[in-house]
């Protein structure tokens, strides 16, 4: 947890500024499904930001050098997504709510049901984003892999969620099936980024 | 002679250069000095010593454990400051309260303190000498009982430098530490060094006690047929200027009792360095 603190001190002040970005592009676009993920999709991109940093000041090195296990390195970076999603998730949320009284987005039981899916999508971005970075490193090639491969995988999780949605008729089974692929993309990410940063010189 | 450090048959390659079946020795308790030209191989030896680079193959066994992820017993400064620039010496020290388990939050203070560095200050606001003295603060309060310095004096100014090396010296006080520094400044190493390990192009070529390195290698001037008068088993390396010839001589006791009309010079670490590097192998 020490390595998420020192992302999160990091990141702070990146956070404020993001999320006040978020909300008002949230409030023109006046969008319900895209004020419950926005903010949780911009905010994630904090999570390799972290990594590009990290290598900048050659952080990786020291803290390898000094008995840093590579997998934790590698598992605080998903943790620091995971947590910047749930804080995008949240702030979609209260960003929802403050809309429905300047604008028609429903109930706020069905803005509860429906925003972890900002979770869940940042979730995913995060871990796809991370998995790309440890795999093709810092370089310019490595933002268009990572916001290519993110624009596949969402547009693929949103096509069959709103066939699903349609099949099943409820949104909760919709998450929760969304959730299920989640987990299986962000392992799978995961396991990808420990062994390709288990096998280089720092 | 118990070791802190066992490097045996390392080999490791980039492109076309190689550290190719490296011994090397850090007896506990003492302070090794790594000395080379660039490139040679010193980062590279000190990366794979940590664990921050991959051995092609080869043994490293730190306290007699090939397991690198012990925390805290091992601290590193490379020769850049490693740490976030965006931080400030109090979130440093947080931080690195929360990493190791054996942290002294007093003694990073007085460290900090020591070195004129307010822990306000955030590490992009320091010179790099200063942000450099952070690193040093850091690991020598986490009670590190091996601590490897690569470069860790440049962009010190000489007074700092001084204070620094009191605080090495301060450190080896107890005997459980032990130190591998490699350094450019070689007069640092002569004045806290017990061992020098001397690499060139990923071989050691020279790895003996100080002293007797400084007591034993000389320099001798002169004329070529002078110079080489003293017989080739004698020079380790020969350099030829404009109007004369410098010559390596392993035991310069020996070279003055045979040929006592010939100056023979005590060699600094720095001579022998350049002799080496830039000059030919007798």
């Amino acid at each position: 947890m020490t390595l998420v603190r020192k992302d999160l001190i990091l990141i702070k002040s990146s956070i404020v500024s993001l999320s006040i970005f978020a909300a008002v592009l949230c409030f023109l676009l006046k969008v319900p499904l895209i004020t419950y993920i926005l903010p949780a999709v911009l905010l994630v991109s904090l999570a390799s930001a972290s990594i590009r940093w990290d290598e900048q000041c050659n952080w990786d090195r020291y803290i390898t050098s000094i008995g840093v296990d590579r997998n934790t390195i590698v598992r605080s970076k998903f943790v620091t997504g995971a947590i910047l999603a749930l804080i995008g998730t949240a702030i979609g949320l209260v960003i929802s709510i403050s809309m429905s009284y300047v604008y028609d987005f429903g109930d706020v039981a069905s803005m509860v049901t429906a925003c972890p899916l900002g979770f869940i999508i940042g979730i995913i971005v995060s871990s796809v984003s991370v998995a790309v970075y440890y795999v093709t490193g810092n370089s310019v090639k490595t933002q268009y892999i990572s916001v290519v491969a993110n624009i596949v995988v969402i547009s693929a999780l949103i096509t069959l969620s709103m066939i699903a949605a349609e099949a099943f008729g409820d949104l909760t089974l919709v998450v929760l099936a969304l959730a299920a692929v989640a987990v299986v993309i962000v392992y799978t990410c995961y396991l990808v980024s420990c062994r390709r940063f288990a096998g280089i010189d720092l | 002679m118990e070791n802190a450090v066992e490097v045996r048959g390392l080999r490791k390659s980039y492109g076309d250069y190689e550290i190719n079946g490296l011994d090397l020795d850090i007896p506990a308790g003492y302070i090794v000095g790594l000395i080379g030209e660039n490139g040679a191989g010193k980062t590279t030896l000190i990366k794979c010593i940590t664990g921050a680079n991959h051995c092609d193959s080869g043994i490293i066994r730190v306290f007699g454990s090939s397991d690198r992820t012990v925390l805290g017993k091992i601290g590193v400064v490379f020769d850049e400051c490693c740490l976030h620039k965006m931080m400030s010496g109090k979130q440093i020290g947080n931080l690195m309260a929360d990493l190791y388990p054996e942290w002294d939050q007093s003694r990073y203070e007085f460290l900090m303190e020591k070195f004129g560095i307010s822990l306000d200050k955030k590490v992009h606001e320091l010179s790099r000498g200063m942000s450099m003295k952070i690193q040093v603060a850091v690991e020598l309060s986490h009670g590190a009982d091996l601590v490897i310095l690569d470069e860790a004096t440049a962009g010190m100014d000489p007074a700092s430098r001084d204070e620094f090396l009191d605080i090495v010296m301060e450190y080896m006080q107890d005997d459980r530490h032990s130190m591998l520094m490699s350094s450019h400044i070689t007069s640092d190493l002569e004045r806290v060094a017990d061992y020098i390990v001397f690499l060139h192009r990923g071989r050691i070529i020279m790895s003996e006690p100080k002293d007797e390195i400084l007591d034993r290698y000389g320099v001798v001037k002169g004329g070529e047929a002078q110079v080489l008068a003293i017989g080739r088993e004698n020079i380790v390396s020969l350099r030829r200027e404009s109007y004369s010839v410098s010559a390596l001589v392993r035991d310069r006791h020996a070279v003055k009792e045979a040929f006592p009309e010939l100056t023979v010079d005590t060699a600094s670490l720095d001579d022998i360095m350049v002799l080496i590097v830039r000059g030919d192998a007798a």
